[in-house]
C-alpha cells in the first residue's frame, strides 16, 4: 500500500460510515416525521411506517456492504491515476447512493399523502414574529482573535512569497488562512437563519432555535480555531531556522490527515448532539411547516420561488441548505455542478499524464519534448553545459506533475535552485543542460532514447 | 407569537400579516406597547419582500393598531380608538358572512352562538 492510498484510506474511508449513520437515522419516525414528511396515524398506520423503515434499512445495509468493499481494491493497484479515480468516483457514489433511498422514500410518502388526500392546513407557512431577527449566538467580536491571526499570517505569507524558497508554501498558507474568515462567514450566515417553528408555543420555538444555533456555533468555532492552529503550525515549520522541504511536506501531509479526521469527528459529535436535542423536544413539536413539503425535491433540494430566503433549514439531517429558486441557490448549484464535473475530468487528465509515455526527438535543429502535447521546443544551438547523469538529485516540485513515472514542470533543489524537468524518474540516465539561461533535467522514453538524444545535442 | 401565512390564498400576503397582527392584539398575544420586529427582520424571517411587510405595517398604522417612529421601530398602541358600533366596512363584511350562513341553512340562534364563541375566544 503506497502513501497516497494510505492517506485516502485514513481521510476518505470513514466518510462511508459517517454518511451511512447520518442517512440511516432519517429512516425512522422522528418528531412525527419520516423522510422529511410530516405523518400521522390518521393516514399512515404504524405497520406501514415499519414497512417503510424496514425497506429503507435493507437498502442502506446492502449499499454499505457493496460500497465498503470497492475502495479496498484501490489498495492493490500500483497506478496512482487508477487508485485516485477509484477513490474519487467511490466518494461521489457514497454521497449520492446513500441519499437515493432517502429521496425515493420522501417522494413515495409525498405521493401517498396526495393519493390519500391527507393534508393538515396545506399551504400554510408559520413564522415566529416575536423573536424575528433576535436569536443570534455569534457576536460581531466573536472569533476576532483567530480571524486576526489568520489574516496576519496571510499577509505575512504574501510578504515572504517574494522569496522563491517559500513561494509554494506561502500560497498554501494563504489558502489555509483564508479558510478562517470563510468559516466565520458561514457561521454568521447560518446564525442569521430564521426561528424554527416546531411548536405553537413561542418559548419552545425560541429555545429550540437558540440551542440548535449554539451547536452550529460550536462546530464553526472549533473549525475556525483548528484551521488557525493548523495554518500557524505550517507557517512556523516554514520559518524554522533549519527549513527543510521534507519536514514542511510531512507537516502539511500528516497535518491535513489529522485535520480531516478531527473535523469529521466534530461533525459526528455535533450531529449526535442535534439528535439528542431533537429527542428532548420531540413531545413539544406540534407544528410543522406543512406547505414546505411541496417545495422539496426528494427532500434534499429546496425550490420555492415564493420564499426569498436563500438559506433554509434542511428537511432531513441537520444544518441548512440553499433555496434553488434564489440567485444564491442557482450560483451555488452551478458551482456544485462544475465541482462535480472537475472530479471525472481531473481523473481522465491524471490518467493521461500517467499512461502517456514521454518522448524526445530532434527535428529541424530543435529539441522537442513531447508528452500528449509538445511541452518544450528548445533550439539545439542554444543548448550548453550538457552532461549525462546516472542519478537524479533530490528535488521538490514548485509546479507541474510529480508522479512515480513522471516529473514534468518547474522543480527546485538546494544546489541548482529552480529548473525545468521533463523526465521519467524510473529511468537510469538523465540529461542536464542549460538553454537561454534556464536549467533543464530531461530524459527520453527509455535510457536508449536518452543516450541517443545526448549524443545528438552534445 | 406565531403567524400563519398562506402563499396560495387569494388574500394578499400584506393583508394576511395585517390580519394576523390584529388577531394577536385582540387575543392578547401582543400586548399594548409591545415592540414589533423591524420590517427587514420580519421580511427575512418569513422569506418575503420587505416592501410587503412595510405595506402591512403602514395599514396597521393607518388603522390605529400600531405606531412607529424612526428610533423605536413599530410598537402596538397602548390605547385603541373605542367605537360604539361597527364601521361601514365591517358591516359590509358581516353582511356578506350572514348571507352565506343563511344560504347554507344556518339558523339565527346557531349563528349567534358561533359569533359569541368566537367573540369569547378572542
Amino acid at each position: 500500500m503506497n502513501i497516497i492510498n494510505a492517506i485516502f484510506l485514513i481521510t476518505m474511508y470513514p466518510v462511508i460510515f459517517l454518511q451511512y449513520y447520518i442517512c440511516k437515522s432519517e429512516g425512522t419516525v422522528k418528531q412525527h416525521t419520516l423522510f422529511g414528511i410530516r405523518i400521522s396515524e390518521q393516514w399512515l398506520s404504524k405497520e406501514e411506517c415499519t414497512q417503510f423503515e424496514k425497506e429503507y434499512r435493507r437498502k442502506m445495509n446492502r449499499y454499505l456492504l457493496i460500497l465498503a468493499f470497492i475502495p479496498l481494491t484501490a489498495l492493490f493497484i500500483p497506478y496512482f491515476s487508477i487508485s485516485f479515480t477509484i477513490w474519487m468516483i467511490w466518494l461521489l457514489v457514497v454521497i449520492v447512493l446513500f441519499m437515493l433511498p432517502m429521496a425515493t422514500g420522501h417522494q413515495k410518502l409525498k405521493q401517498l399523502k396526495q393519493e390519500r388526500a391527507y393534508s393538515e392546513e396545506a399551504g400554510m407557512i408559520y413564522a415566529e414574529i416575536k423573536a424575528a431577527g433576535t436569536i443570534r449566538t455569534i457576536k460581531s467580536w466573536d472569533f476576532l482573535l483567530p480571524n486576526l491571526l489568520s489574516i496576519g499570517m496571510a499577509i505575512f505569507s504574501l510578504i515572504i512569497l517574494l522569496d522563491e524558497r517559500f513561494a509554494l508554501y506561502s500560497v498554501l498558507i494563504i489558502v489555509f488562512a483564508s479558510c478562517t474568515p470563510l468559516f466565520y462567514g458561514c457561521a454568521i450566515w447560518m446564525d442569521h437563519t430564521g426561528t424554527k417553528v416546531i411548536s405553537t408555543n413561542s418559548d419552545v420555538n425560541i429555545n429550540y432555535t437558540r440551542a440548535t444555533k449554539k451547536l452550529l456555533r460550536t462546530f464553526w468555532g472549533l473549525s475556525i480555531w483548528i484551521n488557525t492552529l493548523f495554518t500557524g503550525i505550517v507557517l512556523a515549520t516554514v520559518l524554522l531556522k533549519n527549513f527543510s522541504d521534507v519536514l514542511v511536506i510531512d507537516i502539511i501531509l500528516w497535518g491535513s490527515i489529522v485535520y480531516c479526521i478531527v473535523i469529521l469527528a466534530i461533525c459526528y459529535l455535533i450531529w449526535r448532539k442535534q439528535l439528542l436535542l431533537d429527542k428532548q423536544y420531540e413531545d413539544k413539536m406540534d407544528l410543522v411547516n406543512e406547505n414546505s413539503e411541496q417545495y422539496w425535491i426528494g427532500g434534499i433540494l429546496y425550490y420555492n420561488p415564493n420564499d426569498r430566503r436563500s438559506m433554509v433549514d434542511k428537511t432531513m439531517g441537520m444544518g441548512t441548505t440553499m433555496n434553488m429558486a434564489t440567485l444564491g441557490g442557482k450560483v451555488l448549484a452551478l458551482i456544485g455542478i462544475v465541482s462535480l464535473l472537475i472530479i471525472p475530468i481531473s481523473c481522465v487528465w491524471i490518467m493521461m499524464e500517467e499512461f502517456t509515455p514521454i518522448s524526445l526527438e530532434i527535428t529541424d535543429n530543435t529539441l522537442i519534448a513531447e508528452h500528449w502535447k509538445k511541452d518544450y521546443e528548445i533550439p539545439a544551438n542554444s543548448i550548453t553545459d550538457v552532461s549525462l547523469l546516472q542519478e537524479l538529485p533530490r528535488t521538490s516540485k514548485v509546479s507541474g506533475t510529480g508522479m512515480d513515472n513522471l516529473l514534468k514542470g518547474t522543480f527546485r533543489n538546494s544546489a541548482d535552485g529552480k529548473f525545468q524537468c521533463f523526465l521519467n524518474p524510473q529511468n537510469n540516465l538523465f540529461i542536464r543542460f542549460t538553454a537561454d539561461e534556464t536549467l533543464y533535467y530531461i530524459s527520453g522514453y527509455d535510457d536508449e532514447e536518452t543516450r541517443l538524444i545526448y549524443k545528438q545535442i552534445q | 407569537m406565531i403567524i400563519a401565512l398562506n402563499h396560495s390564498s387569494e388574500i394578499p400576503i400584506y393583508m394576511q400579516i395585517r390580519n394576523q397582527i390584529v388577531l394577536g392584539i385582540s387575543d392578547g398575544r401582543l400586548v399594548p406597547g409591545e415592540q414589533l420586529p423591524t420590517v427587514r427582520a420580519l421580511a427575512d424571517e418569513i422569506g418575503i419582500n420587505a416592501m410587503t411587510v412595510s405595506k402591512a405595517y403602514q395599514i396597521l398604522k393607518q388603522d390605529g393598531y400600531i405606531y412607529a417612529d424612526r428610533r423605536n421601530g413599530a410598537r402596538v398602541r397602548d390605547t385603541f380608538e373605542q367605537q360604539s358600533g361597527l364601521s361601514q366596512n365591517h358591516k359590509d363584511l358581516l353582511k356578506q358572512i350572514i348571507s352565506e350562513a343563511k344560504i347554507s341553512g344556518l339558523s339565527r340562534e346557531a349563528f349567534l352562538i358561533e359569533c359569541e364563541a368566537l367573540f369569547e375566544e378572542d
